[in-house]
């Protein structure tokens, strides 16, 4: 056994050998880790209480037929390995076959002790409900599906938009290329929606990729304007 | 799919639907062993005095029982705390990472939208006529880490995230760089 003592309130404790470097707690909150020897002296334990006489115990009888005391059946297991349900009493706690229902659980409806159960947020919980609850809370944001929209037709709205500029030079009808207008509009009103949506929920995310759509949009729309105006002068 | 431990059922719902216990045999389905249990010993639980105690809150200090214990932005803390934290709407930090490294980018691709203006000036300045395609080329490709430094630097300047200065260094670099080409772009299209 190794002893040592609390440096807070002076309690002596006592661990197996094999405890050693383990962290433990003594009763006054303080953490402690288990040292490799003992630094405090065992304590005196008080003397043990002498043996009682023990029954007289009568030798066996063989032949007799004696009927073979009775025994309860052993308790059902808990948990099949391959798909078998749990039969659980709601009447008792989920973890604690023979503690009776206390609380419910507001996520999963299983019965549980008052040990078992958490309030969090308004609401009682069990443990991994409550751990469920504090995962869901934690997860990253996702991107929009306007965000996407908008930077993906506003990247194709470029190169579509010098694709109907040389069709449009070789009819001689540069007022054809005010069409690439259409997918630029629809990737800028695209990025609002998506700024909007990140803003109205916060784990919806993607508003980077939604200023990129609209700063490509616009700035592919102020071409499209300037090279169609040129276009037209030169014809 | 998600597999349950317990009976060894899988299921194609996506965890944000299925909920925290295996729908057939009611096992956790997303709680991890501990593979190194600590020492539960001597103290209980604040809320639940007849449990003992295997953490203690990393905010308050507060001793707490496995059911109590809560994993909240990396560190372990006691409900309260999680509340506490949760009503201050303190911020993940996965997320200001992720707003520090949008602020590198930003910068990042400024420079790059610079360098290949730069290179098209040169192959202007080098005077061969022939190769007039390529610096037009160039000039145009450079656009676009332009325009995703702009989209990457807005949310860091908008949300007053980490790294605020280099965002803002980002932006303003390739704000000088579209409102260069469009300027030359500009004059070339109403002198000609």
């Amino acid at each position: 056994m190794i002893w040592f003592a609390c440096p807070k309130c002076q309690k002596v404790h006592g661990r197996p050998d094999n405890a050693c470097g383990a962290m433990i707690f003594c009763t006054c909150g303080h953490g402690l880790t288990v040292p490799w020897e003992s630094t405090a002296p065992e304590p005196v334990h008080p003397p043990a209480t002498p043996a009682q006489d023990t029954a007289r115990v009568e030798p066996l009888t063989f032949g007799a037929s004696v009927p073979p005391p009775e025994r309860e059946p052993p308790p059902a297991p808990r948990l099949g390995r391959r798909g078998a349900r749990y039969n659980y009493d709601p009447n008792f706690c989920f973890n604690h076959d023979s503690r009776p229902k206390q609380k419910i659980c507001d996520d999963c409806g299983l019965s549980f002790c008052d040990d078992c159960a958490v309030v969090f947020r308004g609401q009682t919980l069990c443990g991994p409900c409550k751990n469920y609850e504090a995962k869901l809370l934690q997860r990253p944001t996702r991107t929009s599906p306007y965000s996407l929209t908008s930077l993906l037709v506003a990247l194709a709205a470029g190169p579509m938009m010098f694709c109907l500029l040389s069709m449009s030079a070789s009819r001689g009808y540069y007022a054809f290329t005010l069409l690439a207008l259409a997918p630029q509009v629809i990737a800028f009103v695209a990025g609002l929606l998506g700024l909007r949506a990140a803003h109205a929920d916060p784990r919806i995310g993607g508003q980077g990729i939604a200023i990129t759509g609209m700063a490509t949009a616009c700035f592919t729309a102020a071409l499209t304007v300037a090279l169609t105006w040129y276009g037209m002068r030169l014809s | 799919m998600i597999d349950c431990r317990q009976c060894r059922t899988s299921f194609r719902t996506p965890p944000e639907k299925i909920g925290a216990r295996c729908p057939k045999c009611k096992a956790p389905l997303f709680e991890r062993p501990d593979k190194h249990p600590r020492v539960v010993e001597l103290t209980a639980c604040a809320v639940h005095p007849g449990v003992d105690a295997v953490e203690t809150c990393q905010r308050c200090s507060k001793t707490m029982c496995a059911a109590c214990r809560t994993r909240w932005h990396g560190e372990v803390l006691c409900p309260t705390c999680v509340e506490l934290s949760i009503s201050r709407a303190e911020p993940n930090p996965r997320e200001l990472r992720k707003q520090a490294n949008r602020a590198m980018w930003s910068l990042a691709l400024a420079f790059i939208g610079w360098l290949l203006v730069l290179f098209a000036l040169m192959l202007i300045v080098s005077r061969r006529q022939d190769a007039l395609g390529w610096p037009i080329a160039f000039g145009l490709l450079s656009l676009v880490p332009a325009l995703f430094a702009v989209g990457h630097g807005c949310p860091v300047l908008l949300s007053r995230g980490p790294r605020f200065q280099v965002a803002a260094t980002g932006m303003i670099t390739s704000g000088l760089h579209l409102g260069l080409l469009s300027g030359v772009l500009l004059v070339n299209l109403w002198h000609n």
